[in-house]
Formats: C-alpha cells, structure tokens, sequence
C-alpha cells in the first residue's frame, strides 16, 4: 500500500515538474503553426490546420537565414577559443606552480561574481571608443572575456582531479611539457572540454545582451536580436512567426545538448569525486 | 655499465628538509628494494632518480654520467608506477610502444620491440584491447611491458603491487623476479611491503625519515639488524621487544624481566636497562619450569603453522610454531629463546648491541 502511494507520489511530482518545463516549449511549438488570432483566441489548442510555411516565412521573409549565418559566425569562433583558452588555463592553474598563481586565481574567480549588468555601459564606452561597435571581432573577444572565468574554473577541476602519474609516464616516455599535456593529459580532459563546449555553445548561441549593447546594425544581428525585432511589413509583431523563429533559434542548441548528453552530466559533477 | 650512484641526495621543500643525505649503490644488473613505512622518503627518491623531482643537494649518476640536471626522458630510465598510468585513449600496443614513436622510430620496429615485450609477459592476446579492458593484473603487466620497451638502463618500480588483491601480488612478485633474472636489467624497486623486499631483493635498502638505517642482502638485515628499527621492520610476524634489566647478581650475566622471569645472556652484555629482541621462529615451548612464562592472548592456527599472540609481562609476545598448540586463551606457556638468536638493544636510541669485537652489517 505504502510503495503503490510512494509510486504515485513520485508520478505525480515528475508529472507537475514534467509539465512545468516542457509546457511552454510544447505551447510555443503549437504556436508556430497556428495564427496571430488563433493563438489569441484558443492559446492551448492544437492548430487547426498544421502551417508549415510559418517556419518557411520566418526563414526566408524573417532574415531568419541571415540571423542563423550571423549567430554562427559570433558563437563558433568564441566557443572554439574559449574552450581552447580555458583548457590551457585550467590546466596552468592546475598543474603548476608559478609567482602569484594564487592570485591570478583569486582574480579569475572573482571575474566569476561580477554581474554583467554592472559591466554593461564600461563595455559599450570602451568598444565603441576602439570602435568595435558592429564588429564581429569585438563581440567574439567579449563573449570569451565573459565566458572565460567559469571555463578556466571548471577545466582546473578536471586537471587536478586527472591522475598525476599519467603526466609522468608521459615525462619518462619522451613527452615534453608541451607533449605532455597534449599526449597525457588532453585526452583525459575529454569529458571535461565536451561539457564545457556544450555549455558555452548554448550559452553563447542565445547570447542576448551582449549582442543588443555591441551590435546595432540590423545585418550583423544574431538569431535572438532577430526576435526581438520580429516584425511584419506594418510592424506588428506576429506570434506565430516569433514561435516558429524560436523553433530556428534553439533548434542548434538542443541538438548538440543530446549528442553530448553523457559528456555534460559527467562534467557536471567533475571534481565531486575522484 | 648500468650502475645507480647515489651519493649524499639530499631533497628540501621550501626549508623543510625530508631526504637527509642518502647514499646507495646500485651494481650493475642489481634488483635493489627501497623499503620504509609511509612518508619515510621511499618514493620522493626513486622519483629523484626518475627526474621527476628535482635534486636539493647530492648527486644522482646513473651509467656513469650524472643526471642531475637532465630530464627523466634523457636519463634511459623507465618507471612503473603503483596506479600502472597507462594511457587511457591508447591500445596496450599504442601504450608500450609511445616512448619509441615519440622517439621517431618507424613502424615496423616499434611493432617488433611490442611484440617481443608482449611475448615476454604474455600480453599478445590483448595488444588491441584498451586498459579499460583489462585486469588489475593485465594493467600492471602491460606498465611493465611499456617499460622494456624502452630497453633501458635501469627499471624503477614505485609500489607496482599495491593496488593488487592478496593472491594476485604473490603471482606478480614472481612474475617481476622472473623478469629481472631474464633481463638482468638494473632494478630499484619501492615499496612499504618488507615481504616484498624480502622475497624479491638481491639488496634492501631500509629507509627511515628521510634516512637510510641499513643496507644488505634480505637475510643479512634479518639475521643482523643494525638497530630496534630494522628488526621490528623486516618480518612478519614482527619480532618482539622485551623490556629487561641486566645484571650479574649470582655472578652470571642475566636479563631480569618485571615478572622475575630471568633469561641468561652472554657475558658481552652491559649491565643495565635494555632490550631483548626475540624473533617469533626463535621462541620454542620449554620442557621446563624456565623460560618466559607467556599467558595465551589469540591463537591464529594457520595450518602448517600456529600463531599464539601471548602477554609476558605486560607486553606483547608473538610465537610461531610448526604444527598445532594443545593449549587456548587463558593458558600459561613457558617459552624459551633460543640462545644464539636473541638480539639486544639499548633501551635509549635503540642500536643495537653487539660483542666489542664484531659489528651489524
């Protein structure tokens, strides 16, 4: 009796949570095929009739295909450095020691509390005063600048916990410090670099601030300034077109969340236990 | 020429000194156990000689040359460590050949030297596998593998046994003495297990904080322990240490314990406080009312032998007979050293005692 309630107690609490975060995501993707006033009038229904030209539309018409090929050009480069520079950073912090070590990351984690909101208008004073305003290059060093603190944070975690007398076979082997780290201790990282690309590729991809202060030419806009600025020919803004853009927009993202699943949940928990 | 030269290394951390001026050498062709209990330097030294820690002071030469300042890629040295390290992404043929593809040599040579080392630990049905896919046992093989390949001048092993199951490490034991009488390799060995250092050593070296207490063959530090550490270190069960008091009250040497169990001794040894070290193999149960007269704590039959862990006098006192003991906890056993084998230390700084005229080795 007890295991039949204690079963239906975990339903139902799965259920409520279940609902709570894929209600919204299911409501928007009925959205995307209905109407303006059908999604007024009946919100929860399904679509009356399933209008797949709306995710056509929002494509073609929206600018939805230039606002993908400009969230790529921003998110691909920042991901690839910042990975890169996080590994090397992670690992640095990890495994030597050098004069003022500590400090450095004393500064780091610190860069880790400061809310960006507070950087916002020293950002937009200092790059446009570098004139990086519209400019890729300035919005990808800025997307690193913010996302490094936490990537170098968390690829130390994985470094420390990585078997030291691995990075010693290496030594002995032949392997430079250099080949060390690419031959030894890189691989074991693996984890560790799939969980952080996938965390800055999602992050980054729906990058929203950063893009609405450095980027204000409507060509260079990314996907999620794209919505923002979602209008018809006599500027009123269409739900259904927005959903379908939503569809667009994270569609990248949760792909790459599910190839690399295994990969996130371990890196997660790196550093919880050895 | 493949000796190990280590004279006075000493190893500093910031001003905490924890290698004292170590000097030992290793001939040519040598298995030679660094044996100590935990933190007694072990480990830091043979990670000197590997080049993976530096060196404070001293000088470390392997083959005649110093290696000081050389990297431990430089020094011809190869290491097998207690968690095998082997490369988890890589095949055990990709793992024992690396340091020859690092080294830029071709294909069909690399593939050569794997397979003869592969043959000699009976690795070849697994060359293709990952570690992932192996035994605790296949692992420590295949970090042996990895470090014949290198052909080098010596072999350092860092308590390669630890992380094996009781029965395994006894197999593995044979298996890396075997290994060492084929390739007649130069070997230095670590380890905290003095029955591996026993079983496996041409010599022991026996470390203690960052010192070493004595150097010789196994059964030369057994018979002829320099001092109260070496002896209670080697042997298993530990020898036992019996706090006495000698005089010549009757005109004959003798060592009076609390119990008023007296014990003969030679004429060579002083007078006043000491103690007698009698190993549990040297104790043997006395026809008479003489002796040391034991009460039996535990009895540990093992079959071919029976352990009796006894109190004498408030202290501990381990026997070991062939056979079997009539008698249980509770009983009193009078045991009687046999006399040639009965040690004595000095009770203060315990070195050990000895006839003016010889000395431990």
């Amino acid at each position: 009796m007890t295991a039949t309630l204690n079963t239906t107690l975990k339903w139902a609490v799965l259920l409520f949570f279940g609902v709570f975060a894929l209600g919204p995501v299911l409501w928007m993707f009925m959205s995307a095929f209905k109407t303006t006033p059908e999604i007024l009038t009946a919100p929860f229904s399904l679509p009356s009739e399933w209008r797949w030209q709306n995710i056509v539309r929002t494509w073609s018409e929206g600018g939805f295909s230039a606002y993908t090929t400009n969230t790529v050009i921003m998110t691909v480069p920042a991901v690839a450095i910042s990975v890169a520079l996080s590994t090397l950073g992670g690992y640095a912090f990890a495994r030597f020691r050098f004069r003022g070590g500590s400090v450095a990351f004393f500064v780091l984690l610190y860069g880790l509390t400061v809310p960006f909101q507070a950087l916002m208008i020293p950002l937009f004073y200092n790059f446009s005063r570098l004139g990086l305003i519209n400019q890729y290059p300035g919005l990808i060093a800025a997307l690193i600048a913010v996302h490094l603190p936490f990537g170098i944070f968390l690829m130390r975690s994985f470094f420390v916990n990585a078997q030291a007398e691995i990075a010693d076979a290496a030594r002995i082997d032949g392997c430079s410090e250099y080949g060390v780290f690419w031959h030894a201790m890189l691989p074991l990282a693996k984890p560790g670099i799939l969980a952080l690309t996938t965390i800055f590729f999602t992050d980054m991809w729906k990058a929203f601030l950063l893009p609405l202060i450095l980027i204000q030419d409507d060509a260079r806009r990314p996907l999620t300034l794209g919505l923002l600025f979602l209008r018809d020919a006599q500027g009123q803004q269409q739900y259904e077109l927005l959903a379908a853009g939503v569809i667009i927009a994270s569609l990248p993202t949760i792909l790459l969340f599910l190839a690399t699943n295994r990969y996130f949940q371990r890196g997660l928990v790196a550093g919880s236990s050895k | 020429m493949s000796q190990v030269e280590i004279k006075d290394v000493r190893k500093r951390y910031g001003s905490a000194e924890v290698i004292h001026g170590v000097s030992v050498d290793v001939a040519d062709g040598e298995f030679v156990v660094l044996v100590g209990p935990s933190g007694c330097g072990k480990s830091t030294l043979l990670r000197m000689i590997a080049g993976l820690e530096g060196i404070s002071g001293g000088t470390i030469s392997i083959g005649g040359r110093v290696v000081n300042k050389i990297t431990p890629k430089d020094r011809n040295i190869a290491m097998v460590f207690q968690s095998y390290a082997l490369y988890p992404q890589k095949t055990v043929a990709q793992n024992m050949g690396f340091s020859m593809k690092i080294d830029g040599r071709p294909k069909a040579e690399i593939d050569e030297a794997v397979r003869e080392a592969a043959a000699i630990l009976g690795l070849e049905p697994y060359l293709d596998r990952y570690p992932r896919q192996l035994s605790g046992g296949q692992r420590q093989r295949v970090a042996m593998g990895r470090a014949i390949v290198r052909d080098p001048e010596a072999f350092l092993f860092d308590e390669p046994l630890s992380n094996l199951d009781a029965k395994l490490r006894v197999q593995m034991r044979a298996e890396i003495k075997a290994l060492h009488q084929r390739l007649g390799t130069t070997t230095i060995y670590v380890t905290h297990d003095q029955i591996e250092a026993m079983t496996m050593a041409d010599r022991i070296v026996v470390l203690n904080g960052g010192r070493v207490e004595q150097v010789g063959p196994p059964l030369e530090l057994y018979d002829n322990p320099r001092n109260r550490f070496v002896a209670g270190f080697l042997g298993s069960p530990s020898i036992n240490f019996l706090d006495a008091m000698v005089d010549r009250r009757d005109g004959v040497p003798a060592a009076r314990f609390d119990n008023g169990d007296v014990l003969p001794v030679p004429a060579w040894v002083p007078d006043g406080p000491l103690t007698v070290g009698i190993r549990p193999e040297h104790l043997s149960l006395s026809e008479t009312d003489s002796g040391l007269r034991c009460e039996i704590a535990t009895v540990e039959p093992t079959g071919a032998e029976t352990l009796v862990f006894a109190n004498h006098a408030d202290q501990p006192v381990t026997f070991s007979l062939r056979g079997r003991l009539p008698h249980g906890p509770g009983d009193t056993l009078n045991l009687t050293p046999d006399p040639d084998k009965v040690l004595f230390f000095e009770r203060d700084g315990g070195e050990r005692i000895l006839p003016a005229h010889s000395e431990a080795a």
